[in-house]
């Protein structure tokens, strides 16, 4: 199996009178078509982890290959291109652009890349369907729930057929329900579609959805748990 | 380029389509106000000097005055006016010459008939009733009583500052309120005394003019003892203001020895009041192009500072910096051109009817809008160029920021 992300002693510093060591030097591989949940306390580096790998950050010190991309190499222009063809990224609330309709927030990533709305429409609408949205293409977000703008915010991040997703705690903010519904919804992409999922979680019970979950404590790989 | 552009105009236009109505509504609102002041004060300085033009061109002295000989010997008269007349007529574009007779004289009223006087020196020229309407406008502004008419002798129209009593800008040195068919005693240079019945009263609110007397060319030369065809002053008014100089050579070729004056040169006295508006109306112009510019630079920086999370996320999703500030510099674009339709409509359908309804009244004249092409197309332009600035900064500033940062607003 292809490794999709390699992390070499990636260190994250914030710098200040006091430095803040947010990441002390990690080193894992994520594979391709796996569903990795990274989990920890509060202030454990798992949010600060994800940030480097989806390219939102950049670390002090280390290695980060992505798709056999070495990423220090790239510029910010170039990182932007890579974010929005190779990379999918779900936040913790409900990032939507609320001057769009749900289906020109999935459609958005794909016309920015490809410079057409008409040819991606389509496979938008798909997309929505996917999530169980085709009744809600046309609403605005603040027409949507909590759950429903979370599932229009992974549709988004499907859009380009992402080489690996990235979600930042998205349950943080729903009801049980709603939270039982989008991971259910991430299992069943990584299923069927083999989608790289790398889920930022702190909900131990989260665990029974993954293939592997990293602990992290102080900014460091605490253990490896092989789930499945 | 070509994408990008596509999906900046996409989300400028989304962001205005569904934006926020009211704040959309203010932003034109604002920049339209900005607009029409930018037009509005220049217009109005401009009113007020096409005002002093048209007064001197159509009531004082019309295009081109013609003098008598200056050099080598000064003198009194222009003398066969007629025949010169005639030929400066055939010139292509004169539609009028007037022959003037000009005098000083000093008028004695006695407002009470008790013997006490008031006296004044004022100019009195001599001028053909039937013929001068062709060429200056008085005939239009007698505000009590009659202009002059035919040969009579007896009668004199009286400018509004000499006869006093119509808010004179020196009233204290007017007749003191002589009326339609009261008489008034005139002494003049050359001895000759007569008294007149004040036919009439004219106004046209400008102080050169309206502290002037009008008797008949045939009165003006009986006093003057003018028996032959001589005047003092032969005024010339062609069809289209501002071909005098062609005029002016033409009619030197004509009579070599007489002075030929273009009508500006009569502006002396407003002159340097002209220059001063022309000063303070470029100084306000650049005041209100800077008020608008950072009027515009304020809307859009509010409008990305509330939306610097939305930019956050736009550039985590991957959407380039340059499509986020395009789409701000094309919203800002809108709302200037907006506010550059709605301001002209105000400006052209409201403000400018207004004023030719309700002039302003000065001491000079009426004064409506003078608006003049350069200035609005400096207008747009300025507020366009401000507009592309004021967006380009702040979508920038905004677009450079930390994207965690902007998400999190930490």
């Amino acid at each position: 199996m292809n490794i999709d992300v390699e992390v070499k002693n990636l260190k994250k510093t914030y710098p200040g009178k006091v430095p803040t060591h947010a990441l002390g030097g990690v080193t894992f591989d994520i594979k391709e078509g796996e569903f990795v949940a990274i989990m920890g306390k509060s202030g454990s580096g798992k949010s600060t982890l994800l940030h480097q790998l989806g390219l939102l950050d950049v670390p002090t010190e280390g290695e980060l290959i992505i798709d056999d991309v070495d990423i220090s190499k790239l510029s910010d222009h170039e990182k932007t291109v890579f974010r929005l063809q190779r990379l999918g990224y779900v936040f913790q609330e409900y990032a939507l652009i609320f001057e769009l309709t749900a289906l020109e927030n999935v459609l958005l990533p794909a016309f920015a890349l490809n410079g057409s709305k008409r040819s991606y429409k389509d496979r938008a609408t798909e997309m929505l369907n996917k999530v169980g949205l085709s009744e809600r293409t046309d609403h605005r977000p603040h027409e949507l729930s909590g759950g429903e703008q979370q599932r229009v915010a992974i549709a988004r991040a499907l859009i380009n057929n992402p080489k690996i997703l990235f979600a930042d705690e998205p349950t943080a903010n729903l009801d049980t329900n709603s939270s039982r519904e989008i991971l259910e919804l991430f299992k069943k992409l990584n299923k069927e579609l083999g989608q790289t999922i790398v889920l930022v979680t702190h909900e131990p019970d989260d665990r029974k959805y993954v293939d592997r979950v990293i602990w992290m404590k102080d900014g460091l790989i605490e253990k490896t748990e092989k789930i499945f | 380029m070509k994408k990008d552009l596509k999906v900046a105009f996409f989300l400028g236009y989304k962001s205005i389509v569904n934006g926020h109505k009211g704040t959309i509504v203010l932003m034109i609102f604002i920049l339209s106000l900005a607009f029409v002041n930018l037009v509005f004060v220049a217009s109005i300085l401009n009113g007020i000097t096409t005002t002093i033009n048209n007064q001197i061109v159509n009531n004082y002295v019309a295009n081109i005055v013609i003098s008598p000989q200056e050099e080598p010997r000064r003198k009194d008269y222009i003398v066969h006016t007629k025949e010169l007349r005639q030929q400066i007529k055939n010139l292509p574009g004169v539609t009028a010459t007037v022959a003037h007779y000009k005098m000083i004289a000093t008028f004695a009223y006695d407002k009470n008939k008790d013997g006490q006087f008031k006296y004044g020196s004022w100019e009195v020229i001599g001028v053909d009733p039937e013929e001068e309407p062709s060429v200056t406008g008085i005939l239009n502004n007698i505000i009590a009583g009659n202009y002059l008419e035919g040969l009579g002798s007896g009668d004199i129209v009286l400018g509004s500052d000499i006869a006093g009593g119509y808010g004179a800008v020196e009233e204290f040195k007017s007749l003191g309120g002589a009326r339609v068919g009261e008489k008034v005693r005139l002494n003049f240079g050359n001895g000759a005394t007569r008294e007149y019945t004040v036919r009439g009263i004219s106004k046209v609110r400008f102080i050169l003019i309206d502290q002037t007397a009008y008797i008949t060319a045939k009165e003006a030369k009986s006093i003057l003892q003018l028996s032959d065809d001589r005047a003092s002053q032969i005024l010339v008014k062609i069809d289209k203001t501002g071909n005098e100089d062609w005029y002016i050579e033409k009619i030197k070729e004509i009579a070599p020895n007489l002075k030929v004056r273009k009508w500006t040169e009569y502006t002396s006295i407003v002159g340097d009041l002209t220059k001063s508006f022309d000063l303070i109306a470029a100084m306000i112009s650049i005041i209100g192009l800077a008020v608008a510019a950072i009027t515009i630079f304020i809307l859009i920086y509010v409008n990305a500072i509330n939306k610097r999370r939305q930019i956050g996320i736009l550039k985590a999703i991957g959407i380039k910096e340059n499509i986020v500030i395009i789409s701000y510099i094309l919203q800002a674009l809108f709302y200037a051109i907006s506010g550059i339709v709605l301001g002209s409509i105000i400006m052209f359908y409201f403000v400018e009817p207004y004023f030719i309804h309700h002039p302003l009244m000065f001491p000079i004249g009426d004064i409506t809008l003078t608006i003049k092409e350069f200035q609005v197309t400096q207008g747009v332009f300025g507020l366009l160029v401000a507009a592309f600035i004021a967006g380009l900064i702040p979508a920038w500033r905004a677009a450079r920021e930390n994207m965690l940062k902007a998400i999190w607003g930490a």
